[in-house]
């Protein structure tokens, strides 16, 4: 996130961008501070006052204000998210005003060091553009639940991300493992019946509850409530 | 059983003398008491007990409840007489006693009827002491040796 | 002996071993205790007993059988015996956590308030009594039905029972077998917490090893707040165990089974005394889930007060409950070939592996779930069940610290006031009913958890998942 920022920062034309720690909390009210002085100018200059007083208890409130005032669709999502989405908006606003200047400017294309030399990594030698690609991973998001996205590989690498962070088992890296992993397999999907079934069982004794649950505390006996 | 603060007679508010200590052991305390009879070791070691409960000298005597022991041997009776006394606390009378009284001891068959001094036990009057939850026959040793006029019993009780 | 007696130390647990083995046997000490390692060996000559007599960490010496001793009898002969002292007088004594979504930051401006709001809502201590109402006809059906009768009067979710040992019932449970009077002790302590080592602790994670384990458990960051329950049956369960013993002794007479120890009392399994007891133990092992039920139910009041958000808008879900005195009816692999066993299991948990089929779905891929109490002021540990325990130790592993130094001991030489100075220095609020507990219960009088649970993880019988701290405690 921190190299996001730093990027826009460095866009917007940000004095420090490299030294922003988006952790402190001192340092993220006065990038907002100045976000608002410079770019995006939503408010009166006399109605920054809230924002301004960056060590005061009320500037939280004056930022969700300020922040919905500006229609942000993030402004219950973490501080961060609300920051990037400030800058980002901050971006629109800079592209907006200078279209021109901004329009014909490409990215640099990084120059491939080394064309020639072959590979040994079977994902190297994928087309990723390829029907074929494309439907293999459309597959792969729907198992994974993972939102749709233009470019395949995108997507891929958010699938990676997922499995990375998710819990399930170190996979088996011996000589038994062809036979194994159809074993865990089975194990998974097992496990899967199984915690449907004590769901339901679960619901079935809360259904009894209902009628018979009457819990009772006789405080005469003990000091509860007090 | 039970008699009414009325029917204590004065005589059943005198206190005996302290009788007993405490020795050590891992996990549980060892209860070791005297007496210049087998009878009066016995009374003290069951007071003994009771110390370790609560700090007896906030027990007041209000109730008197009589207590009936039998066994097959001598260890048998005094584990009994214990277990019996630690019964009265831990169920209904809930007594807490500061006295003992042995009305009856029946060397040959094994028998025991106890009269209890004490009172209800009661949060915030007494202090909550250990809580002793059996008693054992662990290293149980009971010295009866009227030429020397040694009577003596050790007891370990499980806390 | 009837097989070999192990047990599993590192360098500091063997010395503290050893010094009890040699304390035992200096001149003089005709006192009759025996030294734990002496313990493991009588048990590893019962009749009927297989695989190994297993001594874990914690072991340390107790009534009969040494308190962290695993033992495992052969059903299918008829000379096995099942033992009280295998068990330990507090029946299903026993640890329940529960998680929360608060945070350390969000407890620790009001943690002296609920420390106390705890301590209000739980019953402790010497002389307390159950606030949850009971009367004797609620008492034979909490005895059949244990957790299910929690769950049907409404003390707890349906979630609860899951993460439970055995879902909180054992099904053999018979009220018939328990005597009149076992019912008369319990009754008024249902709902209890005890006294001594028994405690309610909130506690924050600390560490976690194992991710993938502590996420399936639903423990995901540092700070986050738990709630340990360390409680069992209460007068209740040694009632029974009392009264079995009784028993046992006239049936080994009758059946002539010989043992090195007469604290070993027990009978045949398939005896008539075996079976009443097994039935008995059933009954005070659903007693401790309704009460560790009873104190969920209250734990659950208190934060809902304290925070003023309903217990599931707070995630209060029990993570897992384990029971650490116990037998039970279990299936292993004994010589290559399954067999049926009585499994006795005193200060010591049952650990199973990943794929278990008697532990719950959620915790298929982790192994069950083993949790280990600290003593008052330390660490306590989440740990998973791991194949190689199955193997070894028929699935168990260690239950806590385990005594070191003894009660009067700790009372001489450890000062009521550094205890409490020194909690406060790490920041852990407690409340206790009873003030010399507090020396009784010192982390001194301990032998270290750390080293019981890394002796555990280095050995591989289970494994790592989560540390946690504690902030308040709660005690008899």
């Amino acid at each position: 996130m921190s190299n996001m920022f730093k990027l826009k920062l460095t866009a917007l034309g940000h004095p420090n961008p490299e030294g922003f720690n988006c952790e402190d909390e001192k340092e993220y009210r006065s990038v907002v501070l100045w976000l608002e002085d410079q770019k995006i100018r939503h408010y009166k200059i006399e109605e920054r006052e809230g924002l301004r007083n960056i060590d005061s208890d009320t500037w939280k409130e004056a930022y969700n204000t300020y922040q919905k005032d500006l229609v942000s669709p993030v402004n219950d999502g973490t501080m961060n998210e609300q920051l990037n989405w400030l800058l980002s908006y901050a971006v629109r606003l800079e592209y907006a005003d200078n279209v021109t200047k901004y329009k014909d400017v490409k990215a640099e294309q990084p120059k491939q060091a080394a064309p020639n030399v072959v590979s040994s990594n079977p994902l190297d030698n994928l087309d990723f553009d390829s029907p074929a690609f494309k439907a293999g991973v459309e597959r792969i998001c729907t198992l994974t639940g993972v939102g749709p996205h233009p470019d395949p590989k995108f997507r891929l690498a958010a699938v990676a991300k997922i499995l990375k962070t998710s819990p399930h088992p170190s996979p088996q890296t011996t000589d038994t493992f062809n036979i194994n992993q159809p074993v865990d397999v089975l194990n998974l999907l097992f496990i899967q019946d199984l915690r449907e079934l004590q769901t339901k069982i679960n619901e079935a004794l809360v259904a009894v509850q209902m009628i018979t649950a009457d819990p009772r505390t006789d405080t005469k006996l003990g000091k509860v409530g007090r | 059983m039970d008699q009414e603060l009325g029917e204590l007679s004065e005589n059943d508010f005198m206190l005996p003398p302290i009788k007993y200590e405490y020795l050590d052991h891992t996990a549980d305390v060892q209860l070791h008491a005297w007496g210049d009879s087998l009878i009066e070791a016995f009374e003290q070691c069951g007071m003994a007990m009771f110390g370790y409960m609560t700090e007896l000298a906030y027990v007041e005597i209000k109730q008197v409840h009589t207590i009936e022991a039998n066994a097959d041997d001598m260890m048998g009776l005094l584990y009994h007489f214990l277990d019996e006394l630690l019964f009265l606390f831990s169920a209904e009378p809930f007594l807490i006693c500061r006295k003992l009284k042995i009305t009856e001891f029946n060397a040959e068959e094994f028998r025991i009827v106890c009269k209890c001094y004490g009172e209800e036990f009661e949060i915030g009057k007494h202090p909550q002491g250990s809580e002793v939850k059996a008693i054992t026959y662990s290293a149980m040793q009971i010295i009866d040796e009227p030429k020397d006029n040694k009577f003596e019993v050790f007891v370990i009780i499980d806390i | 002996m009837n097989v070999e007696g192990v047990f599993y130390v590192n360098s500091t647990l063997e010395k503290l071993m050893l010094d009890e083995l040699r304390n035992s046997c200096r001149p003089g000490m005709t006192g009759g205790f025996l030294p734990g390692v002496k313990q493991i060996a009588n048990v590893a000559a019962l009749p009927g007993i297989v695989g190994r007599s297993v001594g874990l960490p914690d072991v340390h010496s107790g009534y009969g059988f040494a308190i962290g001793n695993m033992a495992a009898f052969d059903i299918s002969n008829s000379d096995s015996i099942v033992s009280p002292g295998g068990v330990g007088f507090d029946i299903n004594c026993g640890v329940r956590l529960l998680r929360t979504n608060l945070h350390e930051k969000d407890v620790v401006p009001i943690k002296e308030q609920l420390a106390q709001s705890l301590f209000d809502h739980i019953p402790v201590g010497v002389g307390s009594k159950g606030i949850i109402p009971m009367n004797a006809r609620d008492m034979e059906e909490a005895l059949e039905m244990g957790m299910d009768w929690s769950l049907r009067e409404g003390y707890v979710w349906a979630e609860d029972k899951e993460h439970c040992e055995e879902y909180g019932r054992m099904l053999n449970a018979d009220p018939s077998k328990v005597s009149l009077r076992a019912k008369k002790r319990g009754l008024p302590q249902l709902g209890t917490l005890g006294a001594g080592n028994h405690y309610a602790e909130i506690q924050v994670v600390d560490e976690i090893y194992d991710k993938f384990a502590a996420g399936k458990m639903g423990l995901e960051r540092l700070g986050q707040v738990c709630v340990m329950i360390h409680s069992g049956s209460r007068g209740f369960g040694h009632q029974v165990a009392t009264d079995a013993l009784v028993q046992m002794e006239k049936a080994m007479k009758r059946d002539q089974i010989e043992v090195n120890d007469r604290q070993l009392a027990c009978a045949r399994i398939h005896s008539k005394e075996g079976q009443d007891y097994l039935k008995a133990m059933a009954a005070a092992a659903n007693f401790a889930w309704v009460n560790r039920s009873s104190m969920t139910f209250l734990t659950r009041q208190a934060f809902a007060k304290q925070f003023k958000m309903a217990p599931d808008d707070l995630d209060m879900h029990v993570i897992y409950d384990v029971s650490h005195n116990i037998a039970k009816v279990e299936e292993h692999v004994v010589d290559g070939s399954l067999k049926t066993l009585l499994v006795h299991r005193k200060g010591s948990t049952r650990a199973f592996p990943p794929h278990h089929p008697l532990i719950p779905v959620d915790y298929q891929l982790t192994g069950q779930p083993v949790l280990i109490g600290g003593s008052m002021g330390t660490c306590s540990y989440v740990l998973t069940g791991t194949h190689q325990g199955m193997t070894e130790t028929f699935g168990s592993t260690c239950h806590g610290a385990g005594r070191a130094l003894s009660r009067a001991k700790s009372r001489r030489n450890i000062d009521y006031k550094d205890v409490l100075g020194k909690l406060e220095e790490m920041g852990i609020s407690i409340r206790v009913a009873s003030p010399k507990l507090v020396m009784e219960e010192a982390p001194e009088s301990y032998k270290n958890v750390t080293d019981v649970v890394n002796t555990c993880h280095a050995a591989g019988i289970s494994k790592k998942t989560v540390k946690l701290r504690p902030i308040a405690v709660i005690k008899g």
